[in-house]
């Protein structure tokens, strides 16, 4: 019988601690089977991913099989595949507005082009539809790449860092793809969606006035409101479309020679967690998410003539705002809209012109 | 056959400090804030309304409606009906449990 007394115990655990601390402090053991536990948790991750780009594809068949596309899978391969756009030299910054929005709308006119080779008979609402429907595969697939090809550099280098941050983001990338997804639907639908506020404010401060088109896809309307001259902008509808609000903003103000008392942008804003869903804030400045063009066209025209600019915005998260717009979304909208109204009472003057700009994506909504 | 002779107040203090941490660790895999996914069939509703305001009706959505567009006539007054509103009710509700 052997006989073992706890200081014999002790000593063996302390060599365990001293073997284990060797281990952990001089190889690299425990990056290894961290690197193990993150490829495994980020691999089962992209196989969701897959599963979500394989239903977007089958879904997007299925729409344009309804829209009688001869063949639908080799319209979606290539799109997907081309239409990327480079961005302009930005270490000469002359210029570079320019130059980026005239890229913007080449990659538009040949999108467009695109879309009417292989589906001539469709109307202008559906056709934008079914190019924001392409815009949404696209986006989930180069997602989708982005993300294998950092898995994959991660373990060919044993990067375990990359992996881990790769890990880390994994939940709040695949939240976004679903929300992508779903919006698959409400284009397919032709349901207003949340980025659709600002225009359905618009849609609601001009009731049944005649829109007339001001540049591409889109137009403004000119109505009266306590003896104030509104002109409304918004993109034209019901199609899936943002239109050029900037470049109308520019446009309108020089076509009232600058005579405008103020400029007010409404539009729908990202909230924070700790925010609801349809609070409505006011501040200044242009509310508009565009990647630059859009909006400084808005700032340019109202600096010139020195006119104040103004921003109401609606708060909503990222899958409101590009899925079927929720109730909470549209009671956001109607209080905008009395917001809007007292803007302009408060701050404009009888008889003076105010241009109110509704931003946004305005597919569901004329 | 390994025998114990004593417990002495090290090996205590270490069986002490195990059971503590596992049940910490139970605790922290219990206490975790989850997410409740409930999911409502969304609805999307359409309001169609009198452009003279004395009319109005909700109904379920189908492709082809849009806001400003024209359904007929206001069975009242005889003028216009147009699609006022498409908002969506019900859908995914994210509950935090603790």
């Amino acid at each position: 019988m052997n006989n073992v007394s706890s200081s014999d115990i002790w000593y063996i655990v302390l060599i365990a601690i001293f073997i284990l601390s060797f281990i952990l402090n001089f190889t690299d053991i425990p990056q290894r089977m961290q690197l193990w536990r993150f490829a495994s948790y980020v691999r089962r991750r992209l196989v969701q991913l897959d599963e979500i780009e394989n239903d977007i594809r089958r879904r997007l068949v299925s729409y344009l099989s309804k829209l009688n596309v001869a063949s639908p899978k080799e319209v979606i391969d290539n799109f997907i595949n081309n239409y990327f756009l480079i961005e302009p030299v930005s270490i000469e910054p002359t210029d570079i507005i320019r130059r980026l929005a005239h890229l913007i709308n080449v990659r538009d006119a040949n999108v467009k082009e695109y879309v009417e080779r292989y589906i001539p008979k469709l109307q202008k609402p559906e056709k934008h539809n079914v190019i924001v429907a392409l815009e949404i595969a696209s986006a989930i697939n180069i997602v989708n790449k982005v993300l294998k090809h950092y898995f994959k550099l991660g373990l060919k280098n044993n990067n375990w860092i990359l992996l881990m941050q790769l890990a880390l983001s994994m939940p709040e990338i695949l939240r976004i793809v679903n929300a992508y997804s779903k919006a698959l639907d409400a284009f397919s639908l032709g349901t207003p969606i949340g980025d659709g506020a600002g225009p359905l404010v618009v849609r609601y401060l001009v009731g049944s006035a005649e829109p007339k088109v001001i540049t591409e896809d889109t137009v403004y309307y000119e109505v009266s409101l306590n003896n104030r001259r509104v002109y409304a902008i918004k993109a034209e509808g019901p199609g899936a479309t943002v239109g050029r609000p900037g470049e109308a903003v520019d446009k309108l103000i020089e076509m009232l020679g600058g005579n405008v008392a103020r400029v007010i942008t409404v539009d729908a804003a990202l909230r924070l967690e700790s925010e609801d869903t349809g609070e409505v804030a006011e501040g200044v400045g242009a509310a508009i998410g565009d990647v630059g063009p859009e909006k400084i066209s808005i700032e340019r025209a109202v600096t010139k003539y020195g006119i104040p600019l103004d921003a109401v915005v609606i708060k909503m998260s990222i899958e409101e705002a590009i899925n079927t717009m929720t109730k909470e979304v549209y009671d956001g909208v109607l209080k905008a809209l009395e917001r809007v109204k007292e803007l302009i009472n408060s701050k404009v003057r009888e008889g003076e012109a105010v241009i109110v700009v509704g931003v946004g994506n305005t597919v569901g909504v004329l | 056959m390994v025998q114990f002779t004593s417990l002495d107040y090290l090996t205590i203090i270490l069986l002490i400090l195990t059971t503590l941490l596992l049940i910490f660790t139970i605790i922290s895999m219990f206490t975790q804030k989850r997410i409740s996914k409930t999911v409502i069939g969304p609805k999307i509703i359409v309001k169609i309304k009198c452009l003279n305001n004395d009319y109005n009706e909700e109904k379920e959505f189908n492709k082809g409606y849009y806001v400003g567009l024209e359904t007929g006539k206001c069975p009242k007054c005889g003028s216009k009906l147009v699609v006022d509103a498409i908002y969506s009710v019900g859908g995914t509700k994210e509950k935090e449990l603790r």
